[in-house]
Parts: structure tokens; C-alpha cells; sequence
């Protein structure tokens, strides 16, 4: 037989590794047309429940401990009243946008998410959170202090409800300075004092660049200055700016209270846990472990003003909460979004907010909870200082040009300190505005959401010559 | 006409039938190659074209080229910045590696060498354990303040050293770790490789009077060039796109100073607001380079004549 003319009949054996690689390209196809279809939005459809069971699921964003005992306790109350909503939690879910928006590509994010109001709200400019001025009016929001549900607010609508409000103030070893600074000048003084003791102390020290200028923003009302103007422009390297830079930048070059190099906030906390810094700032949630270290040694207050111009340090004073998800986010019914909403004023009301207090040490966004604190004192004894902090603080950016500052001060500051011997403080401003012009360009923001038009993109706005100062980002804010 | 002429042979193929079987059998490689690797890249190519990101989820649309032409006229850090960086922890770390590698090798393949079974356990054991422990492991041991390294190299009056808070320690760091986590491989290849050479070889080098580096030089080298190009040019490709250790060390700080193209990609689809489109063209800009790379290194060592 002539098997080089093909036509041969296949042999048993060869038959069966056919059938097998067959099969097997039948399954890889139909799997991946399977994935395929699932992740292309059949889910997208939204069904009406027709029923009176609710299923929504919740990304809980809750450190472990305090906040998770608080988070539990809620979920069983709202479970007890609501017995036709079933709640589906994944826990341990990190605060930070792109994995919901990654979600909401497919429309998979799930019903509820906590998350910080500066992240909410780039999502909700993106059209995935729902509005929820819609559910909740201001008989609801009139309970909550201005302040936090002005983070939640972004054009007028309230994209969230806040849980807890935060910031940053300036903790001090009552071991080595036994009063707290009333003024910045007394500050720089007492960190001068204690470096001069030698044997590795270090008033203040403070890795710029760490944070990536969250606890740096806190120095530019200081100076008369802001991150953004009324418009939403980057305003950091204006004059005022600059000063803010240049006062910490002297605090290695020319006061030695700092040191150029330390490359992480846990550089900072092991002098300030040995006992070996005057002073760290930092936020309420480390208040523990610094206790745990210096024990009744320990105190906080605001960060000192400006003597000479009167004006105030203003840390960004931001806030956790809940956010509902819209149906193009999620797919979610109008059921859904009723029990989500439902959900949230659950976990943002006072029994939760008193738990997270009692258990975590989160300060509260609703006034009442706040007064309750105060009529309990002994609860922590390092209230009064964070009371007198958020006096003077301001609020916390919640428009979508605020994420690329992160990035751009950390590589501006860490510039500076790497470079000091050709960058200056001024160089380094430059250069912060610099990156976020870049990425506000990259990224083609303001935003053309489905949910609200603002006109042609910042690159547009260049390419026609539009882009001004005073009238770019005005559609935004 | 003979049996196997040309003429023939031509003769015989022109008038085969057109077998569809052997097809088939090579379907299910293909079809995972195009699940798994041609899919994904066609979409990635696909929307580098656009502006999909947060700004434009549901309504993004094909902008042709701008992504690339922003990445090559405008962005920070520029991209001769990032590529420059990318190279210096691929190079870097593939020098590191494939020397130590081969010298630990040439040790253990000393003839006589006693607890040669001890040793290669020992040299294991950074791969035994999970990387992602190692690095953080590292990390620790790296601490300006409470690390070990400073508190040993402090014993010898030497000052502590900002290993993460200084651009040029910062990728140095980067490159020691990847060379912890890496040597245990390039050792066992070599070991392997060097253990192929006839034994004869090096008695008849020792006879015409070579020592032990003249042993190497003229009888190692010589033999196993093609295979040190091919670990040295793979483990280049591959440390290239290796993204865990940049990223749970640094993360691209301080500064950009140790951002690569793999982790700036994935910072870009990760970020507050993510681009996907932007990191869809640094990372096809990234495949690009890497081609062009390889096609220069082949046509020098032709260290794909190991493969094919």
C-alpha cells in the first residue's frame, strides 16, 4: 500500500488521539467562548427580582481588628432587620479605585464599596457610583458634620456617606518636650533642643517624599497656599507653594532637626518609638502602637500656626465611606440599589460609629456620636488634641485632577532630596506641577463621562490653545 | 528517471493529497496559543489605539497612535528614562547572576571536592522558600533603621546606608536581592552544562600544562559558550519582564528612580485613575524593545541554534 498518497484508514490508536485532540479543542474553544460571553457583560442585563429576595454584594474595605469587630456587629444588625436582603462580603479588599473600576469594565463591581472620598469621587466622575442626594435628603445629611459630607460631595451630589473622618496632627513625647508647641517657630525650637542632646536624637525627623504628600499638604496654608485652585487647576508652584517647600525643606539644610534619606514613615516612627524624636506626624491610626511605645508619654495637638502671619498648618481631613455602585458598574436592579442604599445607612449610623470609636479609635462623622465622645472622654484621652486639629484642617480634594498629586509631589520631593546640590525647592515645585499637567493631558481629564458632559478633554483644550489657567478645568468643580 | 531525483521528489509532492488529519492534531496547541497569547495581545494592541481608561469606561473610542506619540514626546518619567532603567536592572542583574552562577558551579565541580550533596542543598535554599517571603524577608534586612545589614555593617564602624532611600542604592538593592533569588538556578544549569564536558578534557589540559583557570578557559568556555549564551540571553528576557521584585521592594521609588517598563505599566492600570490604554502601549513599546533586542543578540551569538 502506497502510504505516501495519504487515504490510508486510520489506525485504532491514531483514531482515539484524534477524538482526544478534538475534544480537547472543543472544550479550550467553548471555555473560552464561555469566558468570553461572561465577562462581556451577559451579567450586564438588568434582571427585575420579581421576588422579594435581594442578593447585593459589599467589598469591605475594614482594617482587621477594631473596624472588623465594628463591621460585624452592623452586618448582623442590618441582616436581623432586613431578612430578605442576603449581603455577600469580600473582606480584606484594599482602598484604592482600579480594582473597582477594573470590575466595572465588565460590569461585575460589586453593590457597595468602601472606600476613601478622594477615590469615590474620581469614581463617581467616571459615571459608575450612583447619586445619592436621589435616596437620601438633607433630613439625613443634616446629621453628619459639614465637613465630611463636603468630601462627599462633588457637583452637588452626594456620591457617598462618610463612616469615620481623619487627618493628620502632630504627636509629641511629653518625655522630651513636656508642653506642646503653641507656634512653629516654639516647634522648630523644640525639635533644635532635643537633636542637640546628640546620642542619635533627631527633633523632627520627616521623609518628605514618604507619604507622597499627604502629611506635606498639610504646609501649604501655612503659606497662604493650596493644591488646587477654585477652578481645579494645580496651584503648586505658585509663590506661596514654593515657601511651604522651602520652610521643610530648612528643617535638614538649615535647622538639622531633619535628615535628608529616610526613605519610609517607618524610618520616622522607629526614632519617635525609641524615644530618640520630639515629635511625628502621623494620623489616629497609629495612636496605639505609639502608645504601646511611650505610654503616658505620649500626647498630641494641633500642628502649630504661624506667629507671624496668623496662619494655620491645615491637614487634609478626608473621610472613609460607603458608596453604591450604579447599574452600568455593576448591574445592578433597582432592588439592589434600594437595599445597597439601605445597607449603607446602616453602617454609617450612630450604634456603628460608636463601635468604631470604642473599637478602633475612628473618629466619627455624624455630630451626635461626636457629642457622645465627648460626654465619655476617658474612652481616649488624646481626643481633645485631634478635636483641636480638625478646627483646622481642610478639605480633602475629592475632584479626579487629586490622584495625579500623589505621584508628582512624591517624585518632585524625592528629587530634591536626592539632588539637593542642583534641584531647589523651587526646581522641585516646578516640577510637580509639571507631572500633573503631563498626566491631567495623558489621561484626557475632566472627565466626558456618560453621566455628566463637560466638554472637550484637557488635550483638546491644548491642541485648540484653550488650555488657560482660569478656564480649564472650570466645568469641573 | 532515478529513484529520489529532484524531479521526482517535486514530482511526488506536487501530486500528494492534501492531508487535513495532521491538522487537527495540531489544533489544540493552537488553539490555546490563540486563547493565551494571541488574543490577548491582539486586544492589547488594539487598545493602545484607545483612550479606554476611567475617564472614558464605557465609551472609549480609537484615538490611532496618540497614546504612543504622548509616551514618546511628553510623558514623566520620560521613556528613554524608563527604558534606561530597564536595562540597567536586566543587565545588571544578568551579569550578577550568570557569573555567580557559573563560578559557584565551577566550584562544585571541582573533582574531589568533599559534601558536594550538602552544599547543593544549601544553594537551594533561596528557592525553596516562597519569593514573595524572601523579598519581604530582604526588605527587612534592608531597613535603614532597624536592619540587619546596617546593624552588622555598623560593628565594622561602617555608616548605615539608605539602601531604599537613594536612587543608586535603591537599584543596586533591586539587583542584590534578584541575585539571592536567582543564583540557586544559574548554578544548576551550569552545574549541569559543565558536567557534560568530558572529564578526558580537562586531563588533557593538565597534561599540556593548563591549571584550573587555564582548564576553563580553554576547555569550558570553549564548550559551552552556546549554552551560557542562551541562559544568559533567556534569563536577560526574563529578568527584563520580572515584576515582583521591583514591585514589592520599591515600587518604582524613590522617585521613578526603579520604575522598569513592567512595573510602570502595571502602575498605569493601577493607579487612582487607571489607564488601560497607556499601559497597553508601554507594555507592547516593552515587547517591542525586547524583539528588537533579541534579533540584534541572535544575530551575534546565534544562541537560538540551541533550540531549533
Amino acid at each position: 500500500m502506497d502510504t505516501t498518497q495519504g487515504g490510508s484508514p486510520t489506525p485504532p490508536k491514531n483514531r482515539l488521539t484524534l477524538i482526544i485532540a478534538i475534544a480537547v479543542v472543543v472544550v479550550v474553544v467553548a471555555s473560552g467562548i464561555g469566558l468570553a460571553l461572561y465577562y462581556s457583560g451577559s451579567s450586564h442585563k438588568t434582571t427585575s427580582t420579581g421576588a422579594s429576595k435581594v442578593t447585593i454584594t459589599v467589598w469591605d474595605s475594614s482594617a482587621s481588628g477594631g473596624e472588623s469587630t465594628a463591621f460585624n456587629n452592623s452586618l448582623a444588625a442590618f441582616e436581623a432587620k432586613y431578612t430578605n436582603v442576603t449581603v455577600v462580603v469580600t473582606r480584606g479588599v484594599a482602598v484604592g479605585s482600579s480594582n473597582f473600576a477594573t470590575d466595572a469594565t465588565s460590569h461585575k463591581a460589586p453593590n457597595v464599596y468602601r472606600d476613601s472620598s478622594d477615590n469615590a469621587g474620581a469614581l463617581y466622575s467616571a459615571g459608575l457610583v450612583v447619586n445619592l442626594s436621589n435616596y437620601l435628603g438633607t433630613s439625613f445629611t443634616s446629621n453628619f458634620t459639614t465637613g465630611t459630607i463636603n468630601d462627599w460631595t462633588l457637583n452637588g451630589a452626594l456620591y457617598g456617606v462618610p463612616v469615620n473622618t481623619n487627618g493628620i496632627a502632630l504627636y509629641y513625647n511629653k518625655n522630651l518636650v513636656p508642653n506642646a508647641p503653641t507656634t512653629i517657630n516654639q516647634m522648630i525650637q523644640d525639635a533644635k533642643n532635643v537633636t542637640a542632646m546628640g546620642k542619635g536624637y533627631l527633633g523632627l525627623p520627616y521623609a518628605i517624599g514618604a507619604t507622597w504628600g499627604y502629611r506635606f499638604a498639610a504646609w501649604y496654608p501655612a503659606f497662604g497656599g493650596e493644591l488646587f485652585n477654585s477652578s481645579g487647576y494645580p496651584m503648586l508652584n505658585s509663590s506661596h507653594d514654593i515657601s511651604a517647600m522651602n520652610f521643610v525643606w530648612n528643617w535638614s539644610k538649615t535647622y538639622g532637626i531633619n535628615t535628608v534619606g529616610l526613605s519610609s514613615m517607618s524610618d520616622e516612627q522607629a526614632y519617635f518609638e525609641a524615644g530618640k524624636s520630639a515629635f511625628m506626624l502621623d494620623g489616629p491610626w497609629d495612636q496605639s502602637t505609639y502608645q504601646k511605645a511611650l505610654g503616658n508619654n505620649l500626647s498630641v495637638c494641633a500642628i502649630p500656626y504661624d506667629s507671624q502671619t496668623g496662619k494655620w498648618p491645615m491637614p487634609l481631613w478626608g473621610s472613609i465611606g460607603y458608596m453604591v455602585s450604579n447599574s452600568a458598574a455593576s448591574g445592578a436592579n433597582a432592588s439592589q440599589i434600594w437595599a445597597s442604599v439601605q445597607f449603607v445607612k446602616s453602617m454609617t449610623n450612630f450604634l456603628t460609629q460608636v463601635s468604631l470609636f470604642q473599637n478602633a479609635g475612628d473618629f466619627p462623622s455624624l455630630t451626635s456620636v461626636g457629642t457622645y465622645i465627648s460626654a465619655h472622654p476617658g474612652v481616649d484621652p488624646l481626643v481633645s488634641g485631634w478635636v483641636a486639629q480638625e478646627q483646622h484642617a481642610q478639605k480633602f480634594p475629592n475632584i479626579p485632577q487629586m490622584a495625579y498629586y500623589w505621584s508628582a509631589f512624591h517624585i518632585g520631593a524625592t528629587n530634591l532630596e536626592q539632588n539637593s546640590s542642583s534641584v531647589t525647592p523651587t526646581d522641585a515645585m516646578n516640577q510637580i506641577e509639571a507631572y500633573i499637567i503631563s498626566e491631567l493631558k495623558a489621561n484626557n481629564v475632566p472627565y466626558e463621562s456618560a453621566q455628566s458632559s463637560f466638554g472637550p478633554g484637557i488635550a483638546q483644550l491644548v491642541l485648540i490653545g484653550e488650555l488657560t489657567e482660569s478656564t480649564t478645568f472650570a466645568r469641573v468643580v | 528517471m532515478m529513484l529520489n531525483s529532484p524531479a521526482r521528489i517535486k514530482e511526488n509532492v506536487r501530486s500528494r493529497k492534501w492531508d487535513w488529519h495532521g491538522y487537527l492534531f495540531i489544533l489544540p496547541v493552537l488553539a490555546v496559543l490563540a486563547f493565551l497569547d494571541f488574543y490577548p495581545l491582539a486586544f492589547g494592541i488594539y487598545y493602545s489605539l484607545t483612550d479606554f481608561s476611567l475617564a472614558h469606561i464605557f465609551n472609549y473610542k480609537y484615538i490611532g497612535a496618540r497614546n504612543y506619540l504622548f509616551i514618546l514626546n511628553g510623558n514623566i518619567p520620560p521613556l528613554a528614562v524608563l527604558v534606561w532603567q530597564t536595562f540597567e536592572w536586566s543587565l545588571g542583574s544578568i551579569i550578577l547572576m550568570s557569573s555567580f552562577g557559573f563560578l559557584l558551579a565551577l566550584l562544585m565541580n571541582q573533582p574531589g571536592l568533599r559534601g558536594t550533596r550538602f552544599y547543593r542543598t544549601i544553594y537551594l535554599f533561596p528557592w525553596a522558600y516562597p519569593a514573595f517571603i524572601t523579598v519581604l524577608i530582604w526588605k527587612g534586612l534592608l531597613d535603614y533603621n532597624l536592619g540587619f545589614i546596617n546593624k552588622f555593617l555598623g560593628i565594622f564602624g561602617i555608616a548605615k546606608i539608605y539602601w531604599f532611600g537613594l536612587p543608586s542604592t535603591s537599584m543596586l538593592s533591586l539587583i542584590l536581592v534578584n541575585l539571592w533569588l536567582s543564583f540557586p538556578y544559574y548554578t544548576f544549569v551550569y552545574t549541569a552544562s559543565l558536567q557534560s564536558v568530558p572529564r578526558e578534557l580537562y586531563d588533557s589540559a593538565r597534561m599540556d600544562g593548563y591549571g584550573t583557570f587555564g582548564s576553563v578557559r580553554k576547555v569550558a568556555l570553549p564548550l559551552l559558550k552556546r549554552q551560557i549564551a542562551f541562559v544568559t540571553i533567556f534569563g536577560f528576557i526574563f529578568t527584563w519582564n520580572n515584576f515582583y521584585v521591583p514591585f514589592l521592594l520599591t515600587n518604582g521609588s524613590p522617585g521613578t528612580s526603579t520604575f522598569i517598563l513592567i512595573t510602570y505599566t502595571y502602575y498605569e492600570a493601577t493607579n487612582s485613575l487607571p489607564n488601560w490604554a497607556m499601559a497597553s502601549a508601554y507594555a507592547m513599546i516593552s515587547v517591542l524593545i525586547m524583539l528588537a533586542v533579541v534579533a540584534v543578540v541572535n544575530r551575534f551569538t546565534k544562541m537560538m541554534s540551541v533550540i531549533y
